[in-house]
């Protein structure tokens, strides 16, 4: 991580319609990160537009939830404990002030509001012989659970409530809805304890001190409330788009000032960002008037491509995976086309005439003009689409041929299957490299569970000198794989809306490379992973470990070249493109 | 007999209650014992409102996961009021599922838990009637013939209760 290359936009307090750029040095923050893409030094240093700041789930929690509580307890209301704050953070949205202005001017109130009654005694109790009024069941032996309320029910119950009141991340509060006392964190996490089947592992704790922190490390209300929590802003916080992934993505700084809305206005703020920045000419006014649908130059360097803590890379922007060169715009009608059956539809269109009556779709395969529509009986030309009976009984003099109709027709035609095969060209090798991505994963995994028990086997019995790091080069050979996979999938999006200029070549060819050494890399790594070769899977590795290590590095430097010849030729309008297709 | 689950163990329950010690107004029980989660209620109209003097049929559906989630209330035939679709589901806050009111509108204690029963819904619902909330409307014909005709309203209503008892 560099830190100079971080720019800060400020707004001059001033002059309110003027940016100022400074850098920032004083970066203490060691998970700050930039827009990955390495620009060079000489360039404008433009193109870090923001810095983002990454968060797993749980230091999201800890950070924003319980230090929150804990640095409360410390300075402000020491008189509180801490579990009682939480929930008065809890309630009042996680902030702080908010917190300690209605604790001294309401503070009957805020109690109120928060459940928390003067005296507490909530307990969960053994007990012999109990019926439930809610699930009516007559228990022998059974524990029970109650707030300072007194209003007790059984655990079985309690629990199938919490579960159901979990989802929305809001305080939970005693069943009986005329009362209004709060269940603490702690004390939910421990009924949910009671039902889980998974025992932690008690080495995992070993090493922890117990702080506040672990004893709130797996709460289930509190990641529930973080998540709607994150969820209700939008703008500054945006979760890993990868399966699975628990990460998010914090927008910091005052770029988040432009972004209180919706994606649009990201973009707009982009473009417009974009503009005044490569035209030095326009004054630094930000002109609302200006269209932003204004021909200029795209230049991709500026597309929020963050990391989350696991090295899934995505695009800030779209919330969808790295998508570089393609530019946000584009990937967005890429996605759209995809998705909707336009496609199918324009195959329709080429190949198949609607019958003139009932206009069901009809693909003519053979066989003379006389046409009989399966559906509704009709019978009709072929080639005029009139009426069959008016032909008369002899084939093939239609006398209502008009040839120029016939024409426009099948020049649409034509059209139509030009672009669906285009379209399909450019589908295919997207969608091939998607797949292959897949199935690299899953090598991936393989190929590490085999290294691991192979390492562990040589550390037991001491045979060998192999260090993890010897063999890093692998977990590297894998993820320049997949993202030059990524890239070129995503360069096959690019290639579609391409306009045909002189300098497209130059890309294509570009393109061709990567995809040439991205063969070569996976071909090695299959034929590791080849069920054959199953006995000798490690003895490949380290043969072909010189070839991995050198095809990682073509692999990564065609995937950083291709981005920059997109980039460059946008920013110079060699490239172009076409988004009418 | 199969073993019953927690639902139907519940509805038992509270249709015994409701048979020793019912409400003033109300009657409600199982359509047919074949099906525990199907309910036939009667509810009838609160005095000093046009709901005067007319009895009204309702069917309750319960869920599986019961008491957990509540029932749907449904008069059938349905009933000109705001807070009732046209169809005759009945849209008050106690029978809106667990965490469905993102606005929070609606206080705790109105909403469905599952220490509410079979008899505070229908309580509810008489209550419901003799004072609609047009702010939260279901049918907005009807929030708009309460609000701005009352008469009309009145008088439709009155109609429909005659109707309803044969006269």
């Amino acid at each position: 991580m560099s830190e100079e290359g971080s720019i800060d936009y400020d707004f001059d307090e001033d002059e309110a319609s003027d940016f100022s750029f400074e850098s920032d040095y004083d970066d203490q923050n060691d998970n700050m990160i930039d827009t990955p893409i390495e620009s060079p030094k000489d360039k404008t240093d433009i193109s870090k537009l923001a810095k983002f700041k990454k968060w797993t789930t749980k230091e999201f929690i800890n950070e924003n939830f319980i230090n929150a509580a804990v640095k409360l307890q410390n300075l402000q209301l020491p008189q509180c404990n801490l579990e009682d704050l939480l929930i008065m953070l809890h309630q009042l949205k996680w902030q702080s002030e908010e917190v300690i202005n209605n604790y001294y001017d309401n503070y009957d109130k805020l109690m109120n509001d928060c459940g928390i009654p003067k005296v507490k005694n909530n307990v969960i109790k053994e007990k012999l012989e109990y019926s439930c009024p809610i699930c009516c069941e007559e228990y022998d032996n059974i524990k029970t659970f109650q707030l300072s309320c007194g209003h007790e029910y059984c655990i079985n119950c309690y629990h199938s409530y919490l579960k159901t009141q979990l989802t929305n991340g809001q305080l939970i509060r005693c069943i009986d809805t005329s009362c209004n006392l709060t269940i603490p964190h702690l004390l939910t996490q421990e009924i949910f304890d009671l039902f889980s089947q998974d025992v932690r592992d008690p080495a995992q704790d070993f090493f922890e001190v117990p702080t506040a922190n672990s004893k709130y490390a797996h709460n289930m209300l509190l990641s529930s409330a973080a998540r709607s929590y994150i969820n209700s802003k939008k703008s500054k916080y945006k979760w890993c788009p990868a399966p699975d992934c628990e990460n998010l993505v914090e927008l910091v700084d005052n770029y988040a000032l432009h972004l209180d809305n919706d994606d649009d206005d990201f973009d707009e703020y982009l473009s417009d960002e974009e503009s005044t920045l490569l035209d030095p000419s326009t004054n630094n006014v930000k002109d609302k008037s200006k269209s932003p649908s204004v021909d200029r130059p795209i230049d991709i360097s500026l597309t929020p491509i963050v990391s989350c803590g696991t090295d899934h890379q995505f695009c800030y922007n779209c919330q969808y995976e790295n998508h570089l060169p393609c530019p946000c715009n584009i990937v967005r009608s890429w996605i759209k086309k995809c998705k909707d059956d336009s496609e199918t539809a324009n195959w329709i269109e080429a190949n198949t005439h609607n019958c003139p009556k009932c206009l069901n779709s009809i693909e003519k395969n053979g066989g003379c003009n006389h046409m009989t529509c399966r559906t509704c009986n009709y019978e009709f030309c072929w080639i005029c689409f009139k009426e069959w009976s008016i032909h008369g009984s002899q084939f093939f003099k239609c006398n209502n041929f008009d040839k120029s109709e016939k024409d426009a027709i099948e020049l649409n035609q034509k059209q139509k299957r030009v672009s669906l095969q285009r379209y399909l060209h450019y589908y295919k090798r997207f969608a091939v490299h998607e797949s292959s991505m897949k199935g690299d994963m899953k090598a991936l995994d393989k190929i590490n569970q085999r290294m691991e028990s192979f390492m562990s086997e040589q550390s037991k019995q001491n045979l060998s000198n192999l260090s993890w790091t010897d063999v890093q080069f692998l977990k590297d050979a894998f993820k320049a794989l997949t993202n030059g996979r990524k890239t070129l999938k995503w360069s096959y999006c690019f290639g579609f809306y391409m306009k045909e200029l002189i300098f497209a070549e130059v890309f294509e060819q570009t393109q061709e490379h990567l995809n040439r050494v991205v063969e070569d890399l996976s071909k090695i790594v299959e034929e590791i992973n080849d069920k054959k070769n199953n006995d000798r899977s490690t003895e490949l590795i380290m043969k072909n470990k010189k070839a991995l290590i050198s095809l990682t590095n073509a692999v990564t430097k065609g995937q950083q070249s291709l981005i920059q010849c997109a980039e460059s030729g946008l920013k110079e309008e060699r490239l172009k493109f076409d988004l009418s297709i | 007999m199969a073993p019953k689950s927690t639902a139907q163990k519940r509805l038992l329950k509270e249709y015994q209650q409701l048979c020793k010690d019912s409400p003033p107004g109300i009657i409600a029980g199982p359509v047919s014992e074949d099906d525990i989660f199907l309910w036939e209620c009667l509810v009838e109209g609160p005095p000093d409102t046009p709901y005067e003097n007319g009895v009204f049929p309702a069917t309750l559906t319960f869920p599986k996961d019961y008491p957990l989630g509540p029932p749907v209330l449904k008069f059938n035939p349905p009933l000109l009021h705001p807070n009732i679709y046209a169809d005759g589901t009945v849209c008050i806050s106690i029978l809106h599922p667990p965490g469905e009111d993102p606005n929070q509108y609606e206080r705790p204690e109105e909403r469905w838990s599952p220490v509410q029963s079979v008899e505070k819904i229908l309580l509810s619902v008489m209550s419901m009637l003799a004072e609609p909330n047009c702010e939260s409307g279901a049918n907005v014909d009807a929030c708009k013939l309460f609000r701005d005709n009352r008469q009309e309203y009145d008088n439709q209503i009155r109609q429909h209760v005659m109707k309803s008892l044969g006269l």
